[in-house]
């Protein structure tokens, strides 16, 4: 089953970025590791490859024991858990420095996506991890290199101004849409417009037919609108993602206000 | 009657005895003058004979020493004359050889000045080169000398070629025992090559050393590609040789496969082994036939761009002898 992941993915939106490793010797090393292929694009975006190989060495954050003295063996591993999940470098591929914004919605968020965009209250997801990304100039700027900088690096964030921003990503879940376990990975501008979007299956997969559908909502989406989104163009995939899509969007838009009132406190003395 | 003896004839025969050679000239010059000697010839002639002779004899003494005094009187006058000349040309040479001294003086001020400007080697041309003429002796020996230096010499020479034709043959002796060794140890090369291949390409100055691990690649099954990659210094680093290792590369490999399809193409990210110049990637043949890998990635100055061929489910593969050759000569250049 696992065999199956990684090819589509690659061929349809991810050709830019060459493959980390060997998804065939990774899947075998990450089967016999014991670990699972896990569809989370948040939980593996919060780390560096630096960081990943270390944790696969050490088993750590959820990630599976890699016994191997073969650093290639661990790319191999880790290829196969970046390929089922959206990877930072095709969603911001300018960025070069990215924020990793822990967000909770206050009330008036809560609110605001219940009454206005009329998202049931359970399915309102209070957490979220915010990906703010930042173009900075300078030697340790590299794009695909990118820089992961968190609330406890207070140095690093001072450069991370809001001139230099270029958009955010999110991660949510795709409720109410076929099974309820599909994922969608938004790329969005300051403005919160949809700049990017992927939608993946349980097992990583990207299928096809949803992400054309998905295409049809860039450049939708505004600051402070509740309504749901409308795709242009008509099919059982824009008809079936519209509503589950739309809602998605409106949740992981009202944690990126969260982001941008903590980042106005933040620089408020700038 | 008996006659007194004429005091000249006394000395004539004195004179004829040896015991006094000569007369003084100024007393037969005060003879002559007072007109003695005719009155005493005539004489003498009329008394003997043997005076006769001696009569000749003094006559041609007398005409001797008169010869001889006018001589010594010309020569006299003439030393004199000479003296007197010299003097004048003494004086006279005086007076020109200061005026000579001080053209010279000026005239070799001014060669001076000349010579300086023309160099050393005119004013040596100005000495006589025959006042050091060797002689035929020395010649002789000078080039009996050059001789035996030259015979020297062409002895070194001649025992410098021989060296070097002895060194050409040891290289050429060293190179065809490598081959033969090479060819008698293919088949152990092949073993080695089969665990791990060893591929060397090189693009300008720099060099990138290849292994295929294994050597024999099959297809569904894993391959480790390495990369050991360096340029080449003209002047050896103390830290790294004539060959520094290149780190913190971008590089990326693309998987050419043989069907020429779309999906034949894959790009893996070619990762550091964490020593310098090192790098690597997986990969997993799909299928037997041939693979052709490019390396690309930017090294500073230029962008690094080698490709080789992969062959799968084939061994030995076709080109193990060219790649070895290769390699061979790649390591020759101390690459």
């Amino acid at each position: 089953m696992l065999s199956t992941i990684a090819v589509p993915l690659f061929l349809s939106f991810a050709t830019q970025t060459p493959a980390l490793g060997d998804l065939d010797h990774g899947q075998a090393l990450l089967k016999e590791a014991g670990g699972v292929v896990r569809v989370d694009g948040a939980w593996i975006n919060r780390y560096s490859d630096e960081t990943i190989l270390k944790l696969l060495a050490s088993g750590k954050d959820g990630f599976p024991t890699v016994d191997s003295d073969n650093v290639l063996d661990q790319w191999d591993v880790l290829a196969v858990l970046r390929a089922a999940n959206s990877d930072l470098r095709d969603l911001v591929p300018e960025a070069t420095h990215v924020y990793v914004a822990e967000t909770k919605l206050d009330d008036n968020a809560e609110k605001r996506l219940t009454e206005q965009a009329r998202i049931k209250s359970d399915d309102v997801v209070t957490s979220r991890r915010v990906f703010v990304a930042y173009a900075l100039d300078g030697e340790d700027a590299d794009k695909d290199r990118k820089q992961f900088v968190s609330a406890k690096e207070p140095k690093k964030r001072d450069k991370l101004k809001r001139d230099k921003k270029v958009g955010y990503v999110v991660f949510a879940n795709l409720d109410g849409f076929r099974d309820g376990k599909h994922e969608v990975a938004f790329t969005t501008d300051k403005d919160v417009k949809i700049t990017r979007v992927i939608v993946r299956d349980a097992q990583g997969r990207a299928p096809d037919d949803l992400n054309q559908a998905a295409q049809r909502f860039l450049g939708k989406g505004a600051r402070g609108k509740y309504d749901e989104l409308k795709a242009g163009g008509a099919g059982k995939a824009v008809g079936e993602l519209s509503g589950p899509l739309s809602r998605a969007f409106l949740q992981a838009a009202e944690s990126v206000y969260m982001y941008e009132v903590d980042e106005r406190d933040y620089f408020a003395f700038d | 009657m008996l006659r007194r003896p004429r005091p000249l004839s006394f000395l004539a025969a004195l004179a004829a005895t040896g015991l006094v050679l000569t007369t003084s000239p100024p007393l037969a010059a005060q003879r002559s003058v007072a007109g003695v000697d005719d009155e005493d010839d005539a004489d003498a002639d009329a008394d003997a004979p043997e005076a006769d002779d001696k009569k000749k004899s003094d006559d041609k003494k007398k005409s001797d020493d008169k010869k001889k005094s006018d001589d010594q009187k010309k020569s006299d006058d003439k030393k004199k004359s000479d003296e007197k000349s010299k003097g004048d040309e003494k004086s006279k040479g005086d007076e020109k050889s200061k005026g000579d001294e001080q053209s010279k003086g000026d005239e070799k001020s001014k060669g001076d000045e000349k010579s300086k400007g023309d160099g050393k080697s005119k004013g040596r041309k100005a000495s006589p080169d025959d006042v050091l003429e060797e002689t035929a002796e020395e010649k002789k020996k000078r080039a009996a000398e050059d001789d035996a230096r030259r015979k020297a010499e062409d002895a070194v020479a001649a025992q410098e070629a021989k060296k070097e034709a002895e060194k050409a043959r040891l290289a050429e002796e060293k190179k065809a025992n490598a081959e033969k060794r090479r060819a008698e140890t293919r088949d152990q090369r092949l073993a080695s090559a089969r665990r791990v291949r060893p591929l060397v390409r090189e693009e300008g100055a720099y060099r990138v050393g290849v292994a295929l691990e294994p050597g024999a690649v099959q297809k569904g099954a894993l391959v480790e590609v390495r990369f050991d990659i360096g340029r080449k210094l003209d002047v050896a680093d103390p830290k790294f040789g004539n060959r520094e290792p290149l780190k913190n590369l971008k590089l990326v490999a693309t998987v050419v496969e043989p069907s020429g399809k779309k999906d034949g193409k894959k790009r893996y990210a070619v990762h550091s082994l964490g020593a310098p110049g090192l790098y690597g990637f997986h990969m997993t043949p799909p299928k037997d036939g041939v693979l052709q890998v490019q390396l690309t990635g930017d090294v500073g100055d230029r962008t690094l761009d080698v490709s080789f061929p992969v062959h799968v489910g084939a061994w030995p593969p076709p080109d193990f002898d060219d790649e070895d050759k290769r390699a061979q000569a790649a390591d020759a250049k101390g690459g």
